[in-house]
């Protein structure tokens, strides 16, 4: 396969690859963000985010998309988020899951290999206690969640999509139309007012939850209609907004400004502000596929944001996004009436 | 508080920015030197065995790890007071976890229990965890936190009534909810009907509690039990059953109940 790599901005997670895409892959703009959360003056950057295109001679073309979460608690889940998402195209072959677990498990038997360090003298019940939880926290290294679609045209209807979704753990995926209709979700949402909750208290990921049993990863293919949108995105992404339609509202309102690095930035500081207030910081990435009229806008800023620079900017802004939940639905709905209305004028005005 | 603004509480996870604190009120009477009912362990031994290993487990998510080295994030901070008829400080102020397990393994695996302070006045070790309390909420480092956790164990019956000190505790708050008041209860009985920690369904009523007057008032001063935190022990394996709303009041009839008891804790979001 061909990348490109893009320039990538200080503090950028992951490298942006944008290949040249084949003409009818064309009518779809990507834009990927990857930003990086906080906990204290340490940043986690555990998530990372890439898109492809297979030009392997294959007519018609795949486009591949994934988000992967590194587990916080997980040693060098930051590498192994790096591993599985530079590993989307492995992913989808044959045994492609089993087959990037097994880097995965290899990785951590190296890690597991290396002597234990102790920086100081330490009481004996102090030092094995320390050994037992540095051998424990090795042996579950390299754990990160992933959600995966591929894009295919269908060959017999051009005006249809194959997606096929695979994943594991707490990064989900919406399948939704320009108007804001939730199609098909991994979250179990039923609609766009629903809550978004985690799916469960325990958080699946690779390598461990394919050993357990292959029912914790998600394998789905439906057809769609080649003008829906795609979102992939990690919980930090999701755990920002209450509903759907509120995630549905920020990104077409925002959509102008997520295209460019510096708004973006700013953009992306709200969020995280917010969800510290919520839950606590976390990385926010997500990948957007959305359907144009026109051939893709290669005018996207590369990926990312500088968490630093923007904190300071916008240090006792309000956020926009905190809603009292007794307003919940009602602001929801609002919301997205107000996102297709601006829609309809622009698409009337051309 | 309601169900629903409980589901919008107690959400906040403990990280090295917004760490959370334990306050544990330790009842070191003269019975905690004797056996618990059907083993020979001495109770005091039995809760700094059982205090030891969640400590361990509160290091371990506090421990990050990076090739051959580790470092501490404290994403914890622990405060003890011991008490019988008068009280005794662990330290001065909370420590966190990586200090915290320090001096407790540098005591040889001990909070310096062992039944050694005569008779039981909870009131003043309530009295006394109230300042620490407001002091520590006043502090940027916990007022945004997961609310503090006071968590009382006692093994007879108070000489003093700590329910009013308790319900000042319970008022305050950080901006993630009340301050959560655990009772633990060692070596009761209730009109409760359960096998051990695998059925406990946790105390939703005071007729389940039964008409010891003790066991009544360590229930009220008991909070009602998060959503986050009951889904934790459940998800844990902790106490797989305990129902919704049920209060943080626990009686302890064995050994393997005081080893879940301790590990509520360590049972606030993560």
């Amino acid at each position: 396969m061909n990348s490109v790599p893009a320039e990538t901005g200080e503090g950028a997670a992951s490298p942006l690859l944008v290949r040249r895409p084949p003409r009818n892959l064309d009518s779809y703009e990507r834009l990927i963000v990857v930003s990086p959360g906080k906990d204290g003056e340490d940043l986690k950057a555990q998530d990372r985010a890439l898109v492809v295109v297979a030009e392997d001679g294959r007519s018609p073309k795949r486009l591949m998309a994934i988000v992967c979460d590194g587990v916080s608690q997980s040693p060098s889940s930051a590498e192994a988020a790096e591993y599985v998402s530079s590993s989307v195209d492995l992913l989808y072959r044959e045994n492609g899951v089993r087959q990037v677990s097994g880097g995965l498990f290899q990785k951590r038997e190296a890690l597991m290999k290396l002597p234990i360090k102790l920086e100081y003298d330490a009481a004996p019940v102090l030092k094995t206690m320390l050994e037992e939880i540095v051998v424990a926290k090795r042996a579950r290294s390299f754990q990160t969640t992933f959600i995966a679609a591929a894009v295919d045209i269908n060959e017999e209807l051009s005006n249809e999509l194959r997606i096929s979704i695979l994943g594991c753990g707490d990064s989900c995926v919406f399948i939704f139309t320009d108007r804001g209709k939730l199609l098909y979700n991994s979250l179990g949402v039923t609609d766009e007012d629903d809550g978004l909750e985690h799916l469960s208290v325990v958080t699946h990921a690779l390598p461990d939850s394919l050993d357990e049993t292959e029912s914790k990863i998600l394998a789905d293919a439906q057809l769609f209609d080649a003008q829906v949108n795609l979102l992939l995105c990690s919980d930090g992404f999701y755990d920002s907004f209450d509903t759907f339609n509120d995630i549905f509202f920020w990104l077409t309102q925002n959509l102008t400004q997520l295209k460019r690095q510096d708004k973006r930035s700013l953009l992306m500081s709200e969020l995280h502000a917010a969800l510290g207030r919520k839950t606590g910081d976390d990385d926010i990435s997500f990948i957007w596929l959305r359907p144009l009229n026109e051939p893709a806008d290669t005018e996207v800023d590369p990926v990312d944001t500088t968490l630093g620079q923007c904190r300071d900017a916008l240090s006792g802004a309000n956020s926009s996004l905190e809603l009292s939940f007794t307003k919940r639905g009602l602001l929801s709905k609002v919301r997205r009436l107000l996102s297709i209305k601006a829609r309809d004028l622009k698409d009337s005005d051309g | 508080m309601t169900s629903e603004m409980r589901a919008e509480f107690y959400r906040r996870k403990a990280e090295r920015a917004h760490p959370a604190l334990i306050l544990m009120i330790m009842d070191d009477s003269g019975s905690m030197a004797d056996s618990l009912s059907g083993t020979s362990d001495r109770r005091f031994e039995l809760v700094e065995r059982y205090s030891g290993m969640i400590l361990k487990e509160l290091l371990e998510r506090s421990t990050e790890v990076s090739g051959e080295s580790h470092s501490i994030r404290a994403r914890y901070y622990l405060d003890i007071i011991k008490y019988g008829s008068s009280l005794e400080f662990w330290s001065e102020d909370e420590l966190d976890i990586g200090e915290a397990v320090k001096r407790f393994a540098d005591a040889g695996g001990s909070f310096g229990l062992g039944g050694h302070l005569a008779g039981t006045d909870a009131a003043a070790a309530f009295q006394a965890a109230l300042p620490r309390v407001q002091t520590a909420l006043a502090k940027d480092r916990f007022k945004d936190s997961f609310p503090p956790i006071i968590f009382h164990l006692t093994d007879g019956e108070s000489q003093s009534d700590a329910e009013s000190l308790a319900q000042q505790i319970t008022s305050l708050s950080s901006s993630d909810g009340n301050v959560l008041v655990v009772n633990a209860y060692i070596g009761t009985g209730t009109s409760l009907s359960y096998r051990d920690s695998n059925d406990f369904p946790g105390y939703l009523t005071e007729q389940e509690v039964g008409p010891d007057p003790d066991n009544l008032r360590l229930f009220r001063m008991s909070s009602v039990i998060p959503n986050s935190m009951r889904q934790n022990l459940i998800d844990d394996g902790i106490f797989p059953l305990i129902r919704e709303n049920a209060r943080l009041f626990f009686d302890v009839r064995t050994k393997e109940m005081l080893k879940h008891v301790i590990q509520v804790v360590g049972s606030g979001t993560r």
